[in-house]
Order: structure tokens, then C-alpha cells, then sequence
């Protein structure tokens, strides 16, 4: 149950940033658009206190990062960097289900093409990797929302998802041993002492990696912004989400278009990295009862006090 | 990418009320001072790289200084090692030195006219590593609503055997060493709440003087100045012509992340 809830959001994109704060009950229910209302200017000008021209900042309601998460995050960080080191298995070439009709109608027909498509699959990783922590924690959360402590937890929590699918998708790979699929292709069209034939990234498939990691990212993005009002109103909050899961959507289709991974691959990387994005955030930290919490929130006129329990 | 988001943000930004005036965040406490000696570091860390620099020096740091850099550099592709002098003014830096570079798998490359993509996977040459020798001057000079960018480095690839060609992993081209040169032109508008975001278009050129070939490219950089320790930066910058075919290995897509400063105060 909340107590009062002082809304200390405001606007990304569009619309007018300042409104009277919206305050609710002791006894009702939190309401999502509680938590979108828009806020007061926090502080009025003054010849000693300078205007904070800045978001309403993000409060962070949940137990934080602890010593367990900090052991979570390290242990699969060096399990996932000594998977990367391991050749334990190598050689299995095995298509399953679907995977050769699929690979039949999604490889791309040019060995160039297929180079290409795996270069914007690098870029769009890349990006969506950046995304989360450069753009959501750092420049909005951290600077324009001047929320540190939220920035800094939501940074720790998406290296701690980011460390689980690096070291479970790891470990897979270097057991399983799976060769890729273009691995048909060495020998002929692809030379035998080139990068992609020579060493045991050849033998990596399954499961996808890029994709793994980009569904991480999604659901950490989806994740962040469900239960923080990081852009201020419900819509908009629902677009990076949304762009997240579209994007690493794409980049699955990508791997495959560049005979990276066959189907199985990049669907069992997709449902590995979806559970780590949503579940790690919701089961290690946003699912706890955030306990009972005063805080005193600047406003105009004055301090307003903010409970949770 | 990045910049687009940010300027859409920064653009939807309401105009601040009467009376308002804008926030200013605490200096860091090495930003002010005299000029005096110190030690400094920038650390910049991204997607997927490790680039921390120690710096010492006489000056103010990180603005108008004369010292040292010395840095290890970490990447997916390698691992190496920098250091060499630098001369910081108001508008030019400077600096002169020595880079070691190991990529994990590249090899020297046999001679062609132009190379693909398999070409600089190729593995059957000796493995590849390498001494650069480079000069690089920086320029940025406010004017109108921005400012103008110039880069301007020299290089010299020492340790390559005779008969092969390298892959410059820094300035991403196949060359013929020893020399290389190159210059990168941008202006970069600046916006946003004390101007603390900066994007704009870039363009470079790059010389292979043992090829006599050139490479251009265009792209963009974005900054987000968070304070005086922290900006994230973004930098992409792909090929716009080339006698090679090498895709994402010959863009400069060298810097997705943080940079933090730091330094000795007064």
C-alpha cells in the first residue's frame, strides 16, 4: 500500500512541464497515473537558491543494490569472461525443427549481403547496449532528473542482467560446441585460414548471443520504465520499450540473414534473454516491499513530505 | 543514433518560467587554480572498449596544460599501449607519441589493389603487430552557434615486414606502411540546458601514401557534458568511399560511452 505520493515527474517529449502535484490518499491505492501526474516547479527563484531548471527527480522506493547483488553480478561476470576463454566442445553440425527451411528462406543469397546484414546487427547492438545506461540512467535519470541514487541502481541492476546473460549464454556455447551454420561454407567459399573458420567462434551457435543480449537490453528498458516514470507520461514511456523489443527483434532476424545462427538459435537466445531482462530486475529488486520510507521533496512554497509503506 | 533522441529531447524542452534561471552545478575541485603541476586521468569506458589515461603535467588540467599522457588501451580487437607528450591551449591540443598495438586475430596482410572483407580476416600471414608513430593536432574554435572542429594526425606504422600490408586498428584503413595521414573536419552545434549537448556532422579524409589511395568518411559525433568529470559521447563515422570493401571494420565507430576526468586539486 503507498502512503502519500507526491507525483514528481515531469514531461520528455512535448506538452507543458509544470502543474500542481497530485497527491493521493492514505488508503487508495497507488495508481499508475499517479506516478505520471505532472509536477510543481521544485523550487521557486531566489537570490539564494538558483532555479533547478531540471526534471522532477526519480525517487527510488526498492531495497538497493547489496552485497549479494554485487556477488551475483561479479561471479557471472567471471563465469561469462572464462566461458568466452573455454573451447570445450566443437564440431557439432545439427539442424533442428526448422532450422534448414528457415535458413533456406532468411539467408541472405550474397556473401556480401550476409556480411552486411551482420554489420547492422553489430551497430544495433551497440546502440541498445548504450541505450539503457548512457540515455535512460546517465543523461535523463542521473542529469536531467538529477536523481543519482535511481541512476546509479538502475545502472548496477542492467550490469548485473547484462553479467546472467553473458555468463549463461557463455557457458552454452563453449559446451554445446555447436558449429555455425556458415561453417558449410569453409573450404569454398569462405577460405579455411580466415577469422570466421580459423578459432572456436566457429563453433559458438548455439545459443545467439547478440540475441540474447539484445533481449536483455529489452527488457531491462521495459523494465526500467514500468516502474519508473523515466519520461514522465505513460505513452512515452512505452515507446523505448517498445522500440527496445522491436530492435532486438530485428537483430535476431539479422543473425540469421547472415548465417550467423540458425532459428533454434536465436529463438532460445531471445526466451534466454527476455527471462534475464524481465526476471532479474522484477525478482532481485523491483518485487520488494520497498518497506517504509519518508522523504522530504522540495516544492513550490516550500517541502513537501513523500511516504511509502 | 543517440544524437537524434537527444536533440528530439532537448528541443521538446519548455522554455523556462519568469524568474527561472538556469541550474549551475558546483565546479569540480581541480577545474579552478593557478597553474601548477599535477597528475590527472580521463577514463573513457564503453561499448567495448577500456581506454583510461594518466596524465601529468604543469597547467590547468584537462584545459591549458603541458605534460605527459601514458594509457593502456583494451578492446574486443586488441590490446596495446600509449604515451608520448601533449601541449594543451585554448583552442589547440597537441600531442606526440607512441602506440603499441597486438590484435587477438589479425594477421599481416599479402599485397592487393583492394581488399574485401575476407581479405582482412585473411590469417595466413604473420600475426600482426605493431608500433605507430603519430602526431595529432585538435583545433576547437567557437563560431555561431557552435563550434568548428578540426583533426589533423600524422603516422608512421613501424615493425611491419617487408611485403605485407597492416590493418591500422585506430585509424581503421589497410595501408601500405609506414605513413598515413589523415584530417577530420565537423561543426558541432551545441543545445540544451547550458549547452551541455553537442552534435554535428563530421568529415574525413584519410591519405595512404604507400597505396596512393585515399579514404573518405562522414558521419557524426554527439556529446552529452553531464559536469566537468562526466560527458557521454557517441561517434560514427562510416565510409563514404574506399578502394576497399571492408564494411564496419573501416568506420570509425570508435567511441560509444563515458568519458570521467579527474585530477589533483589546488
Amino acid at each position: 500500500m503507498w502512503g502519500l505520493i507526491l507525483s514528481l515527474t515531469s514531461p520528455m517529449i512535448g506538452g507543458p512541464a509544470l502543474a500542481a502535484p497530485t497527491q493521493t490518499s492514505s488508503t487508495s491505492a497507488p495508481h499508475i497515473g499517479d506516478l505520471y501526474a505532472r509536477p510543481a516547479p521544485l523550487i521557486e527563484a531566489s537570490a539564494n537558491a538558483p532555479i533547478f531548471q531540471r526534471g522532477a527527480p526519480l525517487i527510488w522506493f526498492w531495497p538497493h543494490f547489496d552485497n549479494t547483488d554485487y556477488w551475483i553480478t561479479g561471479v557471472a561476470a567471471a563465469v561469462g569472461g572464462a566461458s568466452y576463454a573455454l573451447q570445450l566442445s566443437s564440431g557439432r553440425r545439427a539442424s533442428v525443427l526448422l532450422d534448414d527451411p528457415a535458413r533456406d528462406h532468411l539467408r541472405l543469397p550474397k556473401l556480401n549481403q550476409r556480411f552486411l546484414a551482420r554489420d547492422v546487427s553489430d551497430v544495433l547492438l551497440s546502440l541498445m547496449t548504450a541505450y539503457p545506461i548512457l540515455v535512460d540512467a546517465l543523461v535523463i535519470t542521473w542529469w536531467h532528473r538529477a536523481s543519482p541514487e535511481a541512476a546509479a541502481e538502475m545502472v548496477l541492476i542492467d550490469a548485473q542482467a547484462i553479467a546472467v546473460t553473458v555468463a549463461i549464454q557463455g557457458l552454452t556455447a563453449a559446451l554445446v560446441g555447436r558449429e555455425r551454420p556458415y561453417g558449410e561454407q569453409c573450404g569454398n567459399e569462405l577460405a579455411d585460414a580466415t577469422r570466421d573458420c580459423e578459432g572456436y567462434n566457429r563453433y559458438r551457435s548455439f545459443f545467439s548471443g547478440h540475441t540474447a543480449l539484445s533481449f536483455t537490453i529489452a527488457g531491462l528498458v521495459c523494465s526500467h520504465h514500468t516502474y519508473l516514470p523515466i519520461n514522465g507520461d505513460p505513452i512515452s514511456d512505452l515507446v523505448p520499450c517498445a522500440g527496445a523489443l522491436a530492435a532486438a527483434s530485428t537483430i535476431g532476424l539479422l543473425r540469421i540473414n547472415g548465417d550467423m545462427h540458425y532459428l533454434s538459435d536465436v529463438l532460445v537466445g531471445a526466451a534466454v534473454g527476455a527471462l534475464s531482462g524481465f526476471g532479474v530486475p522484477w525478482l532481485l529488486h523491483y518485487r520488494h516491499d520497498p518497506g517504509f520510507e519518508v522523504r522530504l521533496v522540495p516544492t513550490v512554497g516550500g517541502l513537501a513530505v513523500t511516504g511509502a509503506f | 543514433m543517440l544524437g537524434v533522441p537527444l536533440l528530439l529531447w532537448c528541443l521538446a524542452q519548455p522554455a523556462p518560467l519568469p524568474g527561472q534561471t538556469l541550474f549551475m552545478p558546483p565546479p569540480e575541485p581541480w577545474a579552478s587554480g593557478p597553474d601548477r603541476f599535477f597528475l590527472a586521468t580521463a577514463v573513457d569506458v564503453g561499448f567495448l572498449y577500456l581506454r583510461p589515461r594518466l596524465s601529468l603535467g604543469y597547467g590547468r588540467p584537462h584545459r591549458e596544460w603541458l605534460g605527459f599522457d601514458v594509457n593502456p588501451i583494451g578492446a574486443l580487437s586488441g590490446a596495446g599501449a600509449y604515451g608520448g607528450l601533449r601541449i594543451a591551449t585554448q583552442f589547440l591540443d597537441i600531442r606526440a607519441g607512441a602506440r603499441f598495438f597486438l590484435p587477438f586475430q589479425r594477421s599481416f596482410l599479402a599485397p592487393r589493389e583492394s581488399y574485401g572483407r575476407l581479405d582482412v580476416e585473411d590469417r595466413t600471414g604473420p600475426s600482426a603487430k605493431y608500433v605507430t608513430l603519430e602526431v595529432e593536432a585538435t583545433s576547437e574554435i567557437p563560431m555561431g552557434p557552435g563550434e568548428l572542429q578540426a583533426v589533423f594526425s600524422g603516422s608512421l606504422v613501424k615493425g611491419v615486414p617487408d611485403g605485407y600490408y597492416v590493418f591500422e586498428e585506430t585509424i581503421r584503413v589497410v595501408l601500405n606502411p609506414p605513413l598515413v595521414w589523415r584530417l577530420r573536419v565537423g561543426y558541432i552545434f551545441a543545445f540544451g540546458p547550458r549547452a551541455a549537448i553537442s552534435f554535428g556532422p563530421v568529415l574525413e579524409y584519410v591519405h595512404l601514401p604507400g597505396r596512393s589511395e585515399e579514404v573518405l568518411r562522414g558521419g557524426f559525433i554527439t556529446r552529452a557534458r553531464l559536469s566537468e568529470a562526466l560527458e557521454v559521447n557517441a561517434t560514427f563515422i562510416p565510409i563514404i568511399a574506399s578502394p576497399d570493401t571492408i564494411g564496419i571494420q573501416g568506420a570509425d565507430f570508435a567511441q560509444l560511452g563515458v568519458r570521467w576526468r579527474w585530477a589533483t586539486s589546488y
